[in-house]
């Protein structure tokens, strides 16, 4: 079984990879399978991993105390109103918490960790070239993002040095981002060579 | 003359045949079993120290927060790091957030802890709680009373009954905690909620791609190292001496790089030469 698991794994690998050459019919039937098989997958999922043991298994073993997961029951099985014309207006309730929840905690969680920590992490004494050039770093691509000043004189020199600023962020980015679709071919690479095929030391 | 009409064809070059050389270079740096030297970055070393600093019996929670897409990136890191966690005795709490990463952990249990810790016992030495959806939700909640949000281990066991539950409550209960992870929900989710909440040191690794975006957490203490890609697994691999699939594909990414600069290079000596072209026509 696990033979036959890694044959047709590489043989998809294979119809996948065969779009480098041109689009095809092989590289559309693995597609859809993966499509297909994750939509599917990701139901099964849900419902052994959250609603089976988060609502259904607590109701039917302590109903009495748990009655209150009704109510995330409910809202929930709502959701599927969105399937009905006449009634889909009930699908509102259900997303006003999702909605409340995810910005009641999310936009204290971004203030804190993504602004005031970062703002504090900035206020650094200017001892040593790396704290000079990080703390230039920062104010000068500031500068770049502030445009009720025209971008001339003092205001364009110092939003140019943003601009360096910028470019070497992007080709740091570019640099991680060759690296990490080189080590998904590798990833396949080491699969079809070793698991498959057997020929890596 | 001759240069320049090359220059032009080059320019004019199929991208396919930069696939297959791309191809033929990392089998055959594959094949051929090269060896690289891989230094150690302090943030690999500030990861690492973390889980060494740790007295034994301490529980930890790792999480794993990536799909199969990301397992040549990932993985080798989940084996190295959980490794790690078990030569040092760790108690460590298995869950992820991605749904379709559940059977990675299990493939991490039975190729790290069955095959070579088989002493280990499941619940006293570690539990796999599975999946949850809700991303932040979870974090929160698990904060409160980690009963609530896993009921249930992966295998259906009561979590309440599991010993090495018992001790660990509360998210806050844990001494660490290590996420993998390929995007969103992972990493930056922990940071902002487990360490800028509740004061519960995050370390892990990340796809390559979204390395630079963490160094700024890195730089304001809010993250405790960080391995980024494959690269930061093969330096982990290299801690606790114990090279692997990292390690050997490092050789391969070193010379698709070589490749990639080549390429840059040649694309734009030829882009310039074929531009005067242009000009003096």
């Amino acid at each position: 079984m696990a033979v036959f698991g890694t044959w047709l794994a590489a043989l998809l690998v294979l119809c996948i990879y065969s779009f480098l050459y041109k689009d095809n019919p092989l590289y559309k039937f693995a597609e859809h399978v993966y499509v297909g098989i994750s939509a599917g997958y990701f139901v099964a999922a849900e419902y052994h991993n959250v609603v089976l043991p988060n609502l259904l298994t607590p109701l039917y073993r302590d109903f009495s105390h748990r009655f209150y997961l009704l109510i995330p029951g409910i809202l929930g099985l709502l959701i599927f109103f969105a399937f009905s014309r006449k009634l889909n207006w009930l699908i509102r309730f259900p997303l006003s918490f999702v909605v409340g929840i995810g910005a009641g905690l999310t936009v204290m969680a971004f203030l804190s960790a993504d602004v005031l920590a970062q703002v504090q992490a900035t206020a650094i004494p200017l001892n040593s070239l790396n704290n000079v050039l990080f703390v230039g770093g920062v104010l000068t691509t500031l500068v770049y993002f502030f445009f009720s000043a025209e971008h001339k004189g003092f205001v364009g020199g110092t939003a140019q040095v943003g601009v360096w600023y910028l470019m070497i962020a992007f080709g740091a980015a570019f640099g991680y981002t060759v690296m990490a679709r080189i080590s998904l071919l590798i990833g396949q690479m080491q699969f079809l060579l070793g698991n498959w095929l057997h020929i890596l030391k | 003359m001759r240069f320049k009409e090359t220059m032009a064809k080059l320019i004019q070059l199929d991208r396919r045949w930069i696939f297959l050389a791309m191809g033929l270079v990392v089998a055959a740096a594959l094949l051929v079993d090269l060896k690289m030297p891989v230094t150690i970055s302090q943030d690999v070393r500030r990861a690492y120290d973390l889980i060494d600093s740790l007295p034994a019996g301490t529980p930890v929670l790792f999480s794993w927060d990536y799909d199969p897409g990301s397992m040549p990136e990932l993985h080798p890191l989940a084996d190295a790091m959980l490794r790690h966690a078990m030569r040092k005795d760790l108690k460590v709490v298995m869950m992820g957030h991605w749904v379709t990463g559940i059977p990675l952990i299990e493939r991490q249990i039975a190729g790290v802890i069955r095959k070579d810790f088989p002493g280990k016992v499941y619940g006293t030495d570690y539990v796999n709680l599975g999946y949850k959806s809700g991303q932040y939700v979870v974090v929160v909640s698990m904060a409160q009373n980690i009963y609530d949000a896993f009921p249930q281990d992966y295998y259906h066991n009561r979590t309440d009954t599991l010993p090495l539950m018992k001790k660990v409550r509360s998210l806050k209960d844990v001494a660490a905690i290590v996420s993998f992870s390929a995007g969103d929900p992972g990493l930056l989710m922990w940071i902002q909620f487990a360490w800028q909440r509740f004061r519960i040191p995050v370390t892990g690794g990340c796809t390559a791609v979204s390395a630079p975006e963490f160094s700024a957490y890195l730089q304001s203490n809010q993250l405790q190292g960080l391995m980024g890609g494959m690269r930061g697994a093969a330096e982990y691999e290299m801690l606790i001496n114990r090279p692997a699939m990292a390690t050997t594909g490092m050789s391969a990414q070193s010379l698709g790089h070589f490749l990639i600069i080549a390429f840059i290079i040649i694309g734009n000596i030829a882009y310039f030469a074929t531009r005067k072209r242009k000009e003096e026509k």
